[in-house]
């Protein structure tokens, strides 16, 4: 325990904690398995391991394809203490969740929307199986990438052939990446992920937009619209208002520690403020369990919080790792992957430089990440 | 040259009646309650290339035009000697009323359409002309607005994905709710057969900005450069090839109609498209052309405003001012009448009660007083 946490102001360990216990009562899995309209809740058991820092334990949840409203789903990949290793075998760190995220399916009379196509071979393949059994075959006509992450974007090949859609920016990252790829490399063998046999082939959208699109899938109203830079520089959201339901992508992450490696954090609270704003019942996180508004601003929360503490180490001319591991994230400690600070901090020294862009500079990003972890060690040793 | 078509009455006088009635001639005369009846000078309100006689406009033939590889423009025939193709009667100097145009990109798997025509006959001719010069048939259909010169023939491009600007969704999608469930195309020679039943088929994707779409290496931006022709029209802009589908934004030898648009806001995106990097440009009516018809057609809109602000401030009727001014080379355009709504409109912009919608019934007004004004016995002739 540093004495520069109390020194600067953070909340106690104590009142960290009395704070989050009251979050706790939300849930990460929802009544029955057709729930429609608003979302009701039930306390989730918590794992009977509870962490050994005392911290409070997040909820765990399960793989499903879950009907959020009529012909529109959402499909959660499982996490937390007692899912994350339907994923991650063995796991370096706390419930990992690295690559394992959420997408969505909205069926319309002949065809169907996905929004992301997830990381891996099996993740899509379970994913479009799955959505068979709702979609009744029909084709799957576009497939939105939220923006340009491999773990959303790794699977569209497998739902060829389809039009892929995205923001500007996304759609060029991801034909550089896809144009790197030495023809022939496959993904390599990894239970849960890949069977050794999958080509690496990625399909950068077709069709972009910069600002806002509609889609009219039957009765169903679709609004994809650009909330970037926040996650990425290329973020979009898919906005359901019949129904009130958001498909957040990586703007919002559940759970799980939000990760701004290539974003802009200060922009990244403003976009949170815009969907806050917005009339919105379920939120489907691009990590992370389904939840609603509550959950939703716990991302925004992480970054307000982040942000004033990143400032005063950055004037005292502490590295970014060691002003990671130095901040006290409160509940946020308890969230899956928490080394991921050490990655934001580099982005809010960026911000404070006056040097952000789009690029992130993994060089940097991998030292902070190693000076995290090692004093975060130290310090529990 | 002679209108056709013109409705003379017996309520028609002659100008110089109507000019001996206000009391004299030329500028600023008045008639007993205040307003002039003529503003006409010696001078020509618009340019005109020869004194007493204008050269007719030229003839186009219907085609479908390459413009680029995988780039077709497909032009409906007009003109004095061509309009007969669709309009064998022309109640409106070589008719060109809802004869449109069209476009086309070829992608890997199927086909852009820009526009679906006004009618079965026009829309089934386009499309066997399209799949026969590329063995492909249409995955995409946009809509540049919602007039049904350029939407009656969505229903024979299904199951396409029909793409618009938000507003044309909404217009198009009144005009659907407006139709009686079973109607059918009125049979129309070289227009439909009367067998055609009318199917629902509004834009499905809509945007309020732009998206660009991909068609092999072809990119094809749909932008909304502006209220306009109406208040959601979309162009479809080829930057490699810099050739801009501009839909209804662009008339050239055919009057343009301001019914639901906005003259002024027109103006502006006249002068956008003016800036963008654009050779060939596909009107919504009329032959292909470039950026100095562009420049013709935004004088026709500058000079027709600035003859209805004189006419307006002096309180002179809608139907009375677009008799009265002389538009010059414009008079020989296709659809002269159409001055009357663009007048109409104006003054609307003037008062600042300008909306969408379109009053017809203070159109037919205004078109009865500009039809007596013009009729032959009036001795003004064209």
């Amino acid at each position: 325990m540093s004495d520069a946490r109390h020194s600067t102001g953070l909340l106690s360990r104590r009142e960290a904690i009395g704070r989050a216990a009251g979050g706790l009562g939300v849930l990460a899995s929802f009544l029955g398995h057709e729930a429609i309209g608003a979302v009701e809740g039930e306390p989730v058991e918590q794992s009977g391991a509870a962490s050994s820092m005392g911290l409070p334990t997040i909820p765990s949840w399960r793989t499903e394809l879950r009907a959020l409203a009529p012909n529109v789903y959402a499909y959660v990949q499982a996490g937390g203490p007692d899912g994350y290793r339907e994923f991650i075998k063995e796991s370096r760190l706390q419930y990992d969740n690295l690559s394992v995220s959420n997408a969505g399916l909205i069926v319309g009379p002949n065809s169907a929307l996905v929004f992301d196509a997830l990381g891996a071979p099996l993740h899509a393949k379970t994913f479009i199986a799955a959505a068979k059994e709702v979609t009744g075959g029909k084709p799957f006509d576009r497939v939105v990438h939220s923006h340009h992450h491999g773990d959303h974007t790794n699977g569209t090949q497998f739902f060829m052939p389809a039009e892929v859609v995205s923001h500007d920016f996304c759609r060029k990252t991801v034909a550089a990446a896809a144009a790197n790829i030495k023809p022939g490399t496959k993904f390599a063998k990894r239970e849960a992920w890949a069977d050794g046999t999958e080509d690496r082939i990625l399909v950068p959208a077709s069709t972009t937009f910069s600002d806002r699109q509609t889609y009219y899938y039957g009765d169903t109203v679709v609004e994809l619209f650009f909330v970037g830079p926040a996650h990425t520089y290329g973020d979009v959201v898919a906005y359901l208002p019949q129904h009130r339901i958001l498909f957040g992508g990586d703007v919002v992450f559940h759970y799980v520690t939000p990760a701004v490696q290539s974003g802009h954090p200060s922009r990244w609270i403003q976009a949170m403020d815009r969907l806050l704003a917005m009339n919105i019942d379920v939120v489907v996180p691009g990590h992370g369990p389904l939840g609603t508004k509550k959950e939703m601003a716990e991302t925004r929360e992480y970054f307000a919080i982040q942000g004033p503490e990143a400032r005063k180490r950055f004037d005292a001319g502490m590295s970014p790792g060691r002003a990671a591991a130095d901040i006290d994230m409160g509940k946020f400690e308890g969230w899956t992957n928490p080394d991921r600070a050490a990655w934001n901090l580099c982005r809010w020294y960026e911000e404070f430089k006056g040097t952000i862009t789009p690029e992130n500079d993994q060089r940097v990003q991998r030292e902070a990440v190693e000076e995290y972890l090692a004093l975060r060690a130290a310090r529990r040793g | 040259m002679k209108k056709r078509g013109v409705l003379g009455t017996a309520a028609s006088m002659t100008r110089r009646d109507a000019l001996r009635l206000g009391g004299g001639a030329g500028l600023g005369l008045v008639a007993a309650l205040g307003v002039p009846v003529s503003l006409v000078d010696a001078e020509a309100q618009a340019p005109s290339p020869a004194a007493g006689r204008r050269p007719s406009i030229p003839s186009w033939k219907t085609e479908l035009r390459q413009l680029a590889p995988g780039v077709y423009a497909y032009v409906q025939a007009g003109g004095p000697e061509m309009y007969r193709t669709f309009i064998p009667e022309s109640l409106n100097q070589f008719d060109n009323g809802s004869v449109s145009n069209a476009g086309v990109v070829v992608g890997e798997r199927d086909l852009l359409a820009i526009d679906a025509l006004a009618a079965p006959l026009h829309a089934k001719a386009f499309i066997a002309a399209a799949t026969n010069a590329t063995g492909k048939t249409f995955g995409r259909l946009v809509n540049t607005h919602h007039h049904g010169d350029h939407t009656n023939g969505n229903q024979f491009f299904l199951p396409a994905e029909i793409v618009s600007h938000e507003f044309c969704r909404e217009e198009v999608l009144r005009a659907i709710a407006s139709r009686e469930p079973g109607a059918t195309f009125g049979k129309r020679e070289f227009w439909a057969d009367g067998t055609e039943v009318r199917v629902a088929a509004p834009p499905v994707t809509t945007f309020p900005n732009k998206i660009s779409y991909l068609y092999g290496s072809t990119v094809v931006e749909l932008l909304f450069l502006g209220i306009g022709h109406t208040w959601g029209d979309i162009v479809a802009y080829l930057p490699q090839h810099r050739i801009l589908f501009a839909g209804d934004l662009t008339f050239n030898l055919v009057t343009p109609s301001v019914h639901n648009g906005h003259t002024t806001k027109w103006i502006e995106v006249l002068d956008t498209i003016m800036a963008m990097d654009v050779d060939t440009i596909v009107p919504g009516h009329g032959p292909i052309h470039g950026k100095k018809e562009v420049a013709v057609l935004r004088d026709y809109f500058v000079i027709l405003k600035r003859e209805a602000r004189k006419r307006f401030d002096v309180g002179m009727s809608i139907g009375r001012a677009a008799a009265d001014i002389d538009m010059g080379m414009y008079e020989v355009w296709t659809n002269p009448e159409r001055n009357v709504r663009n007048v109409l409109r104006l003054y609307d912009e003037f008062n600042d009660t300008i909306v969408p919608a379109f009053d017809s019934a203070r159109n037919n007004v205004a078109l009865e007083e500009y039809r007596t004004l013009r009729a032959p016995s009036s001795g003004r002739t064209r």
